[in-house]
């Protein structure tokens, strides 16, 4: 054996045993996906029932513009996460064309022009929730922070009392975090139960919500019904939620242990949007996958039909063909043609919402609490599965002067 | 003497992304759908040269197409 076959057979060694689900392995997935993007960018990984991986910046992109070979009908490991009553969550599970008719009925919802008109409530919220942080000189920021955004702005979008979050926080991690299929199953099943009732109600009580917006909006004189809309409902209930909080968490920890980043963001405010977009890069906190409808060759590698392809964005987002200095942040990077959001027909709707939480979050924050730093850097944990991002960062600041 | 700056969106290129519409600049539309647009026949007033040079630099779909002419 030569010292190249080696090389390969330790990179597909790396590969076999990949797993979303491997604590050890999702502390620090980009050392995988390093190594991955420039040795094996299409790789076979042998856990959770057999997948592909793909690394690359190109391959990744072109996969998400193929979606008659690349099927969104299965988006995550395993296959039937989200049981099999919820193996169709439109639109994210849909190809065209019946996509296109959820997403045509979504979009109007969704454009950067009517997000902005939830900065206020996202205003208000972030700046109470640092404002009551900032006593105390301490606080855990993933829990006492950056879930308390999303989770607060999500009862605000769809209209419901805020005394639902801790439930939300349960069903978010049953049905996304975990991989017991008895916990998703009941979790998807109490999600339905409520939206069902939720839009019961607005029968009687419409309101300017989300949910409102998904029963009265019509393409071609048709509208969602039944499973179909507790089925969206439920999806933009749950997508917003721990896909906002674990970017803003990595955002939020990167600040914490790179001083010299805060004090330019407290420095100078109007350059957080562009942070933002660089934290979105290195951090993309989201993977999901395809299904492959034929045999095809991806990055010159042959997959066979019927198997599913992790889609690695996050990989994608360090990977040096299109980015200078790919693994470094670079607080102020001009050029920053990202895919955190994703890419192609499926890219995320409610990007524009997410944005407007990560800057107005950063930006509340650090108007309050410009310094602070991880209390123990031993303590921080990370979480697994398709959306990464730190569990628990403790973080300390002194009394404001 | 200054050139005209004049931009364009290829809406073939353009999947709704909405990174154009982030920046602090009028030459920039977006429809229902999400898809951008240019208003008017592109041509970029001198206080959003840098904005909407920035714009195409982000496009992840290389749809934004700045030219110069002199």
């Amino acid at each position: 054996m030569t010292v190249d076959d080696s090389v390969q057979n330790s990179t597909e060694d790396l590969a076999r045993t990949f797993s979303l689900y491997d604590p050890e392995i999702m502390r620090d997935p980009h050392r995988v996906y390093d190594e991955l993007r420039s040795k094996c960018p299409v790789a076979h990984s042998e856990q959770d029932e057999g997948f592909w991986i793909a690394s690359r910046y190109a391959d990744v992109v072109a996969a998400t513009k193929d979606p008659a070979t690349f099927s969104s009908r299965y988006i995550m490991i395993p296959r039937l996460k989200f049981g099999p009553d919820f193996v169709e969550r439109p639109p994210i599970t849909l190809d065209p064309p019946q996509h296109t008719f959820y997403r045509r009925l979504l979009q109007p919802g969704f454009t950067h022009v009517q997000a902005q008109r939830w900065e206020p409530s996202i205003r208000k919220i972030c700046r109470e929730s640092a404002a009551a942080l900032a006593p105390s000189g301490s606080c855990e920021l993933v829990d006492d922070y950056c879930k308390r955004i999303p989770l607060q702005f999500t009862c605000e979008l769809n209209g419901v009392p805020t005394d639902i979050e801790p439930q939300f926080t349960q069903w978010c991690h049953d049905t996304v975090e975990s991989a017991e299929m008895e916990g998703v199953l009941k979790a998807t099943g109490e999600m339905a139960a409520y939206l069902a009732q939720q839009v019961e109600h607005r029968r009687e009580h419409p309101s300017d919500d989300m949910i409102t917006f998904l029963m009265n909006s019509e393409i071609d004189g048709e509208r969602l019904e039944g499973q179909p809309l507790i089925a969206t409902a439920m999806l933009i209930l749950i997508a917003g939620l721990d896909t906002t909080w674990n970017a803003l968490s990595s955002a939020m920890l990167h600040l914490a242990t790179h001083p010299e980043d805060r004090r330019r963001l407290v420095e100078d405010p109007s350059l957080i949007p562009t942070a933002v977009e660089e934290l979105l890069r290195f951090y993309a906190p989201v993977v999901l996958t395809r299904e492959t409808t034929r045999e095809v060759e991806l990055g010159g590698t042959p997959i066979p039909a019927g198997e599913l392809v992790l889609l690695n964005w996050a990989a994608a987002n360090r990977d040096p063909e299109v980015f200078p200095n790919a693994d470094k942040v670079i607080i102020d990077r001009a050029e920053n043609r990202h895919v955190a959001f994703g890419t192609g027909a499926h890219r995320c709707l409610g990007a524009a919402i997410a944005r407007l939480e990560l800057r107005i979050a950063i930006e509340e924050f650090l108007a309050v609490i410009p310094d602070f730093e991880l209390a123990d850097p031993d303590s921080v944990t990370w979480s697994t599965g398709h959306i990464w991002g730190p569990r628990r960062v403790d973080v300390v600041w002194g009394s404001p002067s | 003497m200054k050139g005209t700056v004049r931009v364009t969106v290829d809406p073939d290129k353009c999947q709704g992304h909405g990174r154009c519409m982030m920046y602090e600049t009028t030459m920039f539309e977006c429809d229902d759908l999400g898809y951008a647009s240019v208003p008017g026949d592109g041509t970029v007033p001198e206080a959003e040269h840098e904005q909407v040079w920035l714009a195409s630099l982000n496009c992840p779909e290389h749809a934004i197409t700045v030219d110069e002419s002199r």
